[in-house]
């Protein structure tokens, strides 16, 4: 079960004098059982590639193949089906919701599948719990009167009352408040950890992303340049920053302080494997 | 969603291009005006030449017309065989229930040339003239009308702000579409479901625009925006000899046609 992208290539305006090409050459395997974080600067094709997954965009060139699928191929109920199994989220979700009360905004999708009221209802419940929004006090607001990261929540409760198998999302947290940024990362973790999604996530934010996915693609003018673990993707931190991507906080420190340590370990995430690093290498110079 | 681009303004450095955009507004609103009143052979080909002239000093290659004018063809057709089959007179030719005549003809070919030269000259406006060099004309067109109540410079603004936030409508809902689409709204199966689907569409894109009015209004406030008084530009439109020439050439042809009825 994977979605696997073969030779993808895609342009926008296509045969027109301002065809602008967005990908070349892809090939990437997105495993059903996996957390896969894409990176790249700005205009490289992650919010392409994402719409790729879905079927929302066809590829000019290549295959995408979602579980062995071609969407290209699918007509009516079919497409329906499978836009419901791979769930994307885009850039400023929020901006979609467009009922009067959260519940039939979150309802939206599913009543597009048909489900009867009392599965309806269990989807909402789920999807709101699953989000950490209280269904009682807040169901039956008008979703723009809700705080930023509520509303965020929401859009996304709105694609997870599909229940899909793999949750899409192009930078989940950008623009939230700290709070509202820990509390969606730790969600999306728990989707996948307790729910068994595959989750692909698109950051500008790195730290974010090593964070949390176990795999790391690179994305640099509409190509994959590499993947790995984010450990892995640590180690060629100099090709990163010359495409004019920019290191956690804790990473750049890290190589602070490599002159004056020369033992450090470089490729860590996350502030607490940093400190326990400092402190053994510290420990050992002593 | 990149089909729309009638008539998209084609930089270039031409004689017509140069023209002072109220010239051209003139010259291109007149001479519709005489293209609907000809009614005979020596107006048509007068003013034909006259737009063929205008067309190949504009520099803009004859196949963007064509481009542009493919799809109009059809409606053209419609009205054209309407014409033919319906108007009344002498019959030239007859088979079965159809009949023409030879002033549906006639008129057939009359609806052919004005429809045509009208689109042709819409064209040749928005080809060689930007957008804001258009509402610059329309201002200063406008402004002597302010004393009775019609604020120039704000429906030039009006116009220049809508201008350019068509592009960015188009993509706003592309991406809104995208984002139903991905929730399962269908818009393909059957009009009443695409309808109440519109709705998701629709809200979210009011809303936007909305937002969008509203933080536009605050960033031109923030600016020192205060309105079109008192406000002096870096461009001066000036007319020159070649738009005197275009304007006389212009009302001298439409005097002509209207006179002695061409």
């Amino acid at each position: 079960m994977s979605i696997t992208f073969s030779q993808v290539g895609f342009q926008y305006a296509r045969g027109m004098p301002w065809a602008r090409t967005a990908l070349t050459g892809v090939n990437l395997v997105v495993a059903r059982d996996e957390m896969l974080g894409i990176i790249g600067p700005t205009g490289s094709g992650k919010s392409t590639l994402l719409q790729l997954m879905n079927g929302v965009l066809q590829p000019t060139e290549g295959q995408v193949l979602i579980d062995g699928q071609d969407p290209s191929r699918l007509r009516g109920r079919e497409i329906t089906r499978l836009r419901q199994k791979v769930g994307l989220v885009f850039q400023s979700p929020e901006d979609q919701l467009f009922e009067n009360r959260v519940y039939d905004d979150i309802a939206f999708g599913p009543r597009n599948l048909g489900l009867g009221p009392v599965e309806l209802d269990l989807r909402v419940r789920w999807a709101m719990e699953l989000l950490e929004l209280d269904f009682d006090t807040l169901h039956h607001r008008n979703p723009q009167t809700l705080s930023g990261g509520q509303k965020r929540r929401v859009a996304i409760a709105g694609i997870l009352a599909l229940q899909p198998e793999y949750l899409i999302l192009d930078e989940p947290a950008a623009g939230l408040d700290p709070q509202g940024r820990r509390l969606l990362l730790k969600v999306i973790k728990n989707l996948h950890r307790m729910h068994g999604m595959g989750v692909v996530m698109v950051s500008h934010r790195l730290q974010d992303i090593f964070e949390i996915c176990h795999r790391v693609a690179v994305l640099n003018d509409g190509r994959v340049i590499c993947t790995g673990t984010p450990a892995e993707i640590l180690r060629r931190a100099p090709e990163l920053i010359s495409i004019g991507m920019q290191m956690p906080p804790i990473n750049q420190v890290l190589f602070g302080l490599k002159s004056m340590l020369p033992g450090i370990r470089l490729d860590l995430t996350g502030p607490e494997a940093a400190a326990r690093e400092i402190d053994r290498v510290l420990k050992e110079q002593l | 969603m990149n089909g729309i681009n009638f008539g998209q303004y084609i930089p270039r450095d031409s004689w017509v291009h140069n023209l002072d955009p109220r010239a051209k507004l003139y010259l291109v609103v007149v001479l519709m005006a005489t293209v609907i009143g000809v009614s005979g052979l020596p107006g048509i080909l007068t003013t034909l030449a006259y737009a063929a002239w205008l067309m190949m000093l504009a520099k803009v290659p004859f196949r963007t017309y064509w481009q542009n004018t493919r799809t109009l063809l059809i409606i053209v057709a419609i009205t054209v065989i309407f014409q033919i089959l319906l108007v009344p007179g002498e019959v030239v030719f007859r088979w079965w229930i159809v009949s023409v005549t030879d002033y549906g003809l006639r008129l057939g070919a009359l609806m052919t040339y004005r429809l045509l030269m009208i689109y042709l000259l819409a064209q040749l406006l928005t080809l060689t003239t930007s957008p804001l060099q258009m509402t610059d004309a329309l201002e200063r067109i406008l402004k002597p009308f302010s004393r009775v109540g019609i604020q120039a410079h704000e429906l030039a603004m009006i116009m220049t702000i809508a201008l350019r936030f068509i592009p960015v409508f188009f993509e706003e809902t592309d991406k809104i579409v995208k984002a139903q689409v991905s929730r399962g709204a269908d818009f393909q199966s059957g009009w009443v479901k695409s309808a109440r689907n519109l709705v998701s569409i629709i809200v979210p894109l009011f809303n936007r625009a909305l937002r969008r009015a509203d933080e536009l209004a605050l960033a031109m406030e923030a600016r020192c925006y205060a309105g079109g008084e008192g406000r002096t530009r870096l461009h001066t439109m000036k007319m020159k000899s070649a738009d005197y020439t275009v304007i006389g050439l212009t009302t001298a042809l439409a005097v002509a046609v209207f006179l002695f009825r061409l």
